[in-house]
């Protein structure tokens, strides 16, 4: 488990805070995703649980020990892949997962399964350098899980891949969750936050505006609405019915029994709507 | 001690596929080759000389526009002191009354009696010009036992070491701190068990192993005998594992490689400057025995031919390792506050 309270960040000569009172929970065995734009502080936040950034105000513990007192052996037990991938280059796939397993003391899981897993098992002997993007973030991704960590980060890990190879690294993810290993997941793109996480912080502006799962947040922030879309005399007409309203139930109630819809959606917010809602701001801002 | 050995394999394998061995090897092969194949062993010179006037008539004022005003010294004392210092040089002091003239000679002891016979003839040469009658008494000081110069080619090889051996390993440890940061590797070890101690103390073994390699390659063709001198071994690992963690503590203030050519051509440059004290002594700057390829250079020339000056071989090597001692320190903390942590 990783307990955050009251955590503020200001980087040198900056007017204000880029993390300001944050506070969150993600338990063992879940996924937390971090959600927000560009500058809204996720990688800080991310960065400060990492021990990259020192602790300035608040306090982390990770298994209740404050991440303050841990030494290098914390690392021992902390998995971090990276959005930008850095490997070394003049290495093969194979190569790098064995340069970075030299540095860990323990079990290793087998680098080669690790590769094949991510869909690398047949370039694993080809140069780190010569591997496209998407191979790159694999890499990564599949490095940070060789030590087996209790605690994984990871930063963006779909960016560049394919719509199947985003599937993959999706039930890959879930897997190591369902392990029991706690996941932070640091992203921008909503549809894989929505699909993977069991808990989303909405961050705006170093603050976090919104801490719950998908299924809560698009509840209490979406519309109690079915939307439905039939034909009349031949032109499409679409009607919105709330299912508090009496009238509209019975009128939902009629259209569903007599079939006579195309389409029918119920209308609860995307995460996109959400923190639009919010914080007046797109994600992709 | 496994993570070290993986760390340190780690660091080989990256400086292997960066060629960095190939070309430490490659331009060892090249010095070994030029010094042993196209320079001569021995090669017909006037050596530099100092000269002073101690004669009661001062007759000899104008001599200085012949052999050039820096040989020039005030009293004897300064000749020899001169001499003792460049181990090529001799010295010339001028003595006596125009009736009884005479001259000292202040020699190294590696002089052939053909280069005395010489030595003897101008100086009296030189009284008789002036119109003295009397016959020149000649006196030798000789400095040292008679001992044989070294091989004119042999003699350039502890410059190559200053010059090839030691940058390269300032060049190699700052490029490998730079190609690190472009490739973020270095957030790879922030986040890991490691450490700083481990990431410096592999890499300097890795650079100064591979530096030694080039510098044992060149010994071995040039003057094999220098293999079996150990004070010469531990000589070159303390001044390139020195400037290896310069090179790394400097480098990480860049953020790439034509950023760090400036600092790398003043260390550079700095380096060199020995070179000159070590090719012609007259001209030395005060303070140069402080730059650290000026002890390789020195001492490195003194073990590999002995001249009965080992105090150079003893100050250097205590230098060398305050330098090192003091590298190490500042290196490791600098790559740790700077390296080691992301900006704040």
């Amino acid at each position: 488990m990783i307990e955050i309270q009251n955590l503020t960040f200001t980087y040198a000569g900056a007017d204000s805070p880029a993390v300001r009172d944050v506070g969150a929970t993600a338990a063992t065995g879940t996924i937390f995703g971090l959600l927000g734009p560009s500058g809204a502080g996720k990688s800080t936040i991310q960065n400060i649980l990492i021990k990259l950034l020192p602790m300035q105000q608040g306090s982390v513990r990770f298994d209740g020990v404050e991440l303050a007192t841990q030494g290098r052996e914390f690392f021992q037990q902390v998995g971090v892949s990276f959005e930008h991938p850095n490997l070394f280059p003049k290495l093969t796939g194979l190569e790098n997962m064995h340069a970075f397993a030299g540095l860990y003391t323990g079990p290793m899981r087998d680098a080669a399964s690790l590769l094949d897993s991510v869909g690398l098992g047949a370039s694993k002997d080809k140069l780190a350098g010569d591997y496209s993007k998407g191979m790159k973030q694999r890499l990564v991704f599949a490095r940070s899980l060789l030590h087996d960590p209790r605690f994984l980060f990871l930063d963006e890990p779909t960016s560049g891949l394919d719509p199947a190879t985003v599937e993959i690294i999706i039930e890959l993810i879930r897997a190591e969750r369902d392990k029991g290993k706690t996941i932070i997941l640091t992203t921008h793109d909503m549809r894989v936050a929505d699909a993977l996480c069991d808990v989303i912080g909405l961050l705006h502006d170093g603050k976090l505006v919104a801490c719950d799962s998908p299924r809560e947040l698009k509840l209490a922030h979406g519309q109690h609405a079915v939307k439905l879309e039939r034909r009349e005399n031949g032109k499409l007409i679409a009607e919105t019915l709330f299912p508090e309203s009496e009238t509209d139930r019975a009128r939902l109630a009629a259209l569903c029994g007599a079939a006579d819809f195309e389409t029918m959606h119920s209308q609860e917010a995307t995460l996109a709507d959400i923190f639009i809602k919010l914080t007046g701001q797109g994600l992709a801002a | 001690m496994k993570a070290f050995l993986s760390q340190l394999s780690l660091d080989a394998r990256v400086a292997w596929r960066g060629k960095f061995l190939h070309v430490t090897l490659g331009m060892s092969l090249v010095f070994a080759l030029l010094l042993r194949f196209a320079l001569p062993a021995h090669l017909d010179e006037a050596g530099a000389q100092y000269f002073a006037d101690a004669s009661t008539a001062q007759l000899f004022g104008g001599v200085g526009d012949e052999i050039g005003q820096e040989a020039i010294r005030p009293d004897a004392a300064s000749v020899r002191e001169a001499t003792v210092e460049d181990s090529s040089a001799v010295g010339v002091v001028m003595r006596g009354t125009p009736a009884q003239p005479g001259v000292t000679f202040v020699i190294q002891g590696s002089e052939t009696p053909n280069v005395r016979g010489l030595m003897e003839a101008a100086a009296t040469k030189s009284w008789l010009d002036r119109g003295t009658p009397g016959e020149t008494s000649h006196t030798l000081r000789t400095l040292r036992a008679p001992q044989a110069p070294p091989p004119f080619n042999q003699s350039w090889l502890p410059l190559i070491f200053g010059l090839d051996t030691v940058i390269l390993g300032f060049f190699f440890a700052g490029v490998m701190i730079l190609q690190e940061k472009q490739h973020g590797t270095v957030r790879f070890y922030r986040v890991s068990p490691g450490g700083t101690l481990r990431y410096v103390a592999s890499k300097v073994a890795v650079l100064t192993a591979m530096a030694l390699t080039g510098a044992l390659l060149l010994i071995a063709i040039v003057a094999p005998h220098g293999l079996l001198i150990f004070e010469l071994h531990v000589l070159l690992i303390l001044a390139t594992a020195s400037l290896t963690l310069v090179g790394m503590g400097i480098a990480v203030f860049y953020s790439n490689l034509s950023s760090f050519f400036y600092p790398m051509a003043v260390v550079g440059l700095t380096l060199s400057l020995p070179m000159i004290a070590y090719g012609l002594p007259a001209a030395s700057l005060p303070g140069l025995e402080f730059v650290p390829t000026w002890g390789v250079m020195f001492a490195g020339r003194e073990l590999l031919f002995p001249a009965g000056r080992e105090s150079v071989v003893i100050d250097s090597l205590r230098w060398l390792g305050v330098v090192f001692a003091a590298s190490s320190v500042l290196g490791t903390v600098v790559i740790h506050r700077v390296l080691m942590r992301e900006r704040a």
